[in-house]
């Protein structure tokens, strides 16, 4: 018999369902999914018409609330995951920025089964670099980028638990890290990259599944020499992308979402500056990062990463990318999940986590989360 | 592995005909092994679409077919070389000696069996295969068994199969007993491996082959988790997205 129930008159799954739903939790699982009453001996928590959908999947962040991943201590892996559960998020991968091998050592070492059960679950890390290209760095630190090294990556991957790597497959050597990351059923994303759309049609074949942060940071689209933009809008990468409207204009949101919001996957790739407020001054990769209007930006006006949240970016894709409220809950959940090839979460199903985010079926605003059964954020 | 979910059964065949054109543009003597069924015509279809209309060049590929039928000509149009012809090969510019099957109608299938291995090893190995899923789980002619053969070899077929082949060929009794197929070593040396499934029909089995990471000759299909680089296609339908 399920230990615990959740009643919604309006569920998600993230595909639309019909009518009144009970989600039976088993030992923090999804183990029925009903439309008769339980028991009345059963406890049942009532969401009412409050829209259920399943927990949001962050696959691109570097920090929230004043932490850094790459600080590397449990404290700041502690502090972002409870940051995301109050904006939705069930899972994510922290993601690094390029530095000393020591340092993302030093990182990746860290357990993430050690971080408490109260915030967002930490499926891997995300090493955005440090194989990418210094013409298209962005807000990576300069210095630190490398070139592609087999065996230097693999003794990276051999210090922790490595789900999604970001690289330039322009780069002498790339190939044989592309192969050896995807026969290792790590996620391959192109990104900080000048790639011709030749080669990034050869490393989709090799086996890349995606692109990082789609239009930032990569050689711009020109209809002759389309690049990798023009491979993202041919082969069937997942796209992953910051609807902020400051990464991109609001128009290229709109367009973005009208074509490829089969296969997009909303990132935030936020920044310790994320839920701290409008105006500050914090830091990326050692660089100093001021943040004005939501904007984050190095000294030179590079923009930094994002103050984004994960449940605005969803209301984004509705309010300015014109999704329906189904289609953006998709990029936020399914997505992300099988571009990790992850079944258990990013779906309510029976057998997936009962991982679930609680939200005002009129503001979409998160009013509650729901991780492995338990209520780990609730406004209610 | 990467998995594509798509809308339906049009888009599938689309987005897998890309894929397969893709990695010919790249490797113009690609050489790619071919599967047969229901699933695949509609990539055919996309193939010789673009063969004819913006001339995706066949003319230094070699394909090797999966799998055919034992005891059936290859004039009759149960047997899968009549099929290829049918659907592929009599559209398009594949060179006749680079378009190979193994022989339904062999005087030794042992010796049949042998040779087609030893051209698959001569050609250079699968730079692409291309594979659909049985509702039992088979891949190629590979039934699910408590063992699988390595290599290509002869195979008894089960009931399942030969009464889901007896809807198109009229009934159960026109369906060979047996077939020559690859074996699950010889698919899994290709260096990628494209996998489509469609239809409700195939559900229960992709939902065995994607939430069970686990690897057994009761589901052949689970050997492709061993695949260095696995892409998955599947429609909507296939994947069960519904409750």
């Amino acid at each position: 018999m399920p230990l615990s129930w959740f009643r919604t008159s309006n569920l998600f799954t993230p595909y639309k369902v019909e009518g009144e739903w009970f989600i039976g939790v088993e030992h923090g699982r999804v183990s029925k999914l009903t439309r008769e009453n339980p028991k009345a001996s059963d406890e049942v928590v009532d969401f009412g018409d409050a829209l259920v959908a399943p927990g949001f999947v962050e696959v691109h962040i570097h920090g929230a609330h004043g932490y850094d991943v790459m600080s590397g201590t449990l404290e700041a892996m502690n502090e972002i995951a409870r940051f995301l559960v109050r904006h939705g998020v069930t899972s994510f991968l922290p993601t690094t920025v390029p530095s000393t091998f020591g340092q993302l050592a030093e990182v990746l070492s860290l357990d993430l089964g050690m971080i408490d059960g109260s915030g967002a679950r930490a499926l891997g890390f995300h090493l955005e670099g440090p194989y990418v290209n210094p013409q298209f760095k962005g807000a990576l630190p300069r210095e630190a980028l490398d070139r592609p090294d087999v065996v230097t990556l693999n003794a990276l991957l051999g210090k922790g638990k490595v789900s999604m790597v970001t690289v330039a497959p322009e780069l002498e050597g790339m190939a044989d890290v592309i192969a050896m990351l995807t026969q290792r059923g790590v996620a391959v994303s192109l990104g900080h990259t000048g790639a011709s759309y030749t080669l990034a049609v050869e490393a989709f074949l090799a086996g890349a599944k995606s692109i990082t942060h789609f239009l930032n940071a990569m050689k711009a689209f020109h209809h002759r020499d389309s690049g990798v933009i023009g491979a993202a809008l041919n082969l069937p990468f997942y796209v992953q992308f910051i609807p902020d409207g400051i990464h991109t204009s609001r128009e290229v949101i709109r367009a973005v979402a009208r074509l490829l919001s089969k296969r997009l996957v909303l990132i935030t790739d936020a920044i310790m500056a994320a839920g701290m407020g409008e105006e500050q001054q914090v830091s990326l990769g050692g660089q100093q990062v001021t943040v004005r209007d939501g904007a984050a930006r190095l000294s030179d006006g590079t923009l930094a990463g994002s103050t984004l949240t994960t449940d605005k970016g969803v209301r984004n894709l509705i309010e300015v990318g014109l999704l329906s409220i189904e289609e953006a809950l998709i990029c936020a959940t399914v997505n992300p999940a099988d571009l990790l090839g992850i079944r258990e979460v990013g779906r309510i199903m029976v057998g997936s986590m009962a991982d679930f985010v609680v939200l005002d079926r009129h503001s979409l605003e998160v009013v509650c989360t729901v991780r492995g059964g338990r209520i780990v954020y609730s406004r209610l | 592995m990467r998995l594509i979910a798509v809308e339906n059964y049009d888009e599938l065949s689309e987005v897998a005909a890309g894929i397969v054109a893709e990695m010919i543009k790249m490797k113009p003597d690609s050489v790619i092994g071919l599967p047969t069924g229901r699933t695949p015509k509609g990539m055919y279809a996309y193939l010789v679409k673009l063969h004819k209309e913006q001339g995706l060049d066949f003319s230094g590929v070699k394909t090797f077919n999966i799998d055919e039928f034992c005891g059936v000509p290859k004039s009759d149009p149960r047997s899968f070389a009549f099929y290829m012809q049918e659907y592929f090969v009599k559209h398009i510019n594949l060179k006749p000696d680079n378009f190979h099957i193994p022989n339904g109608t062999a005087a030794n299938y042992a010796e049949e069996c042998k040779e087609y291995e030893k051209k698959i090893e001569q050609a250079g190995g699968f730079d692409l295969i291309v594979l659909g899923v049985g509702t039992n789980g088979h891949v190629g002619f590979n039934e699910p068994a408590t063992s699988l053969p390595v290599h290509t070899h002869i195979v008894s077929l089960s009931e399942e199969t030969r009464v889901a082949y007896g809807k198109l060929y009229g009934s159960t009794e026109n369906v060979p007993q047996q077939a020559i197929t690859m074996g699950i070593g010889t698919i899994l040396r290709a260096e990628r491996t494209l996998l489509l499934a469609s239809g409700s029909s195939k559900s229960t089995v992709m939902r065995k082959f994607l939430q069970e990471e686990r690897v057994t000759p009761l589901l052949p299909v689970s050997f492709l988790h061993l695949s260095s680089n696995l892409t998955v296609i599947a429609d909507k339908e296939a994947l069960g997205m519904s409750l």
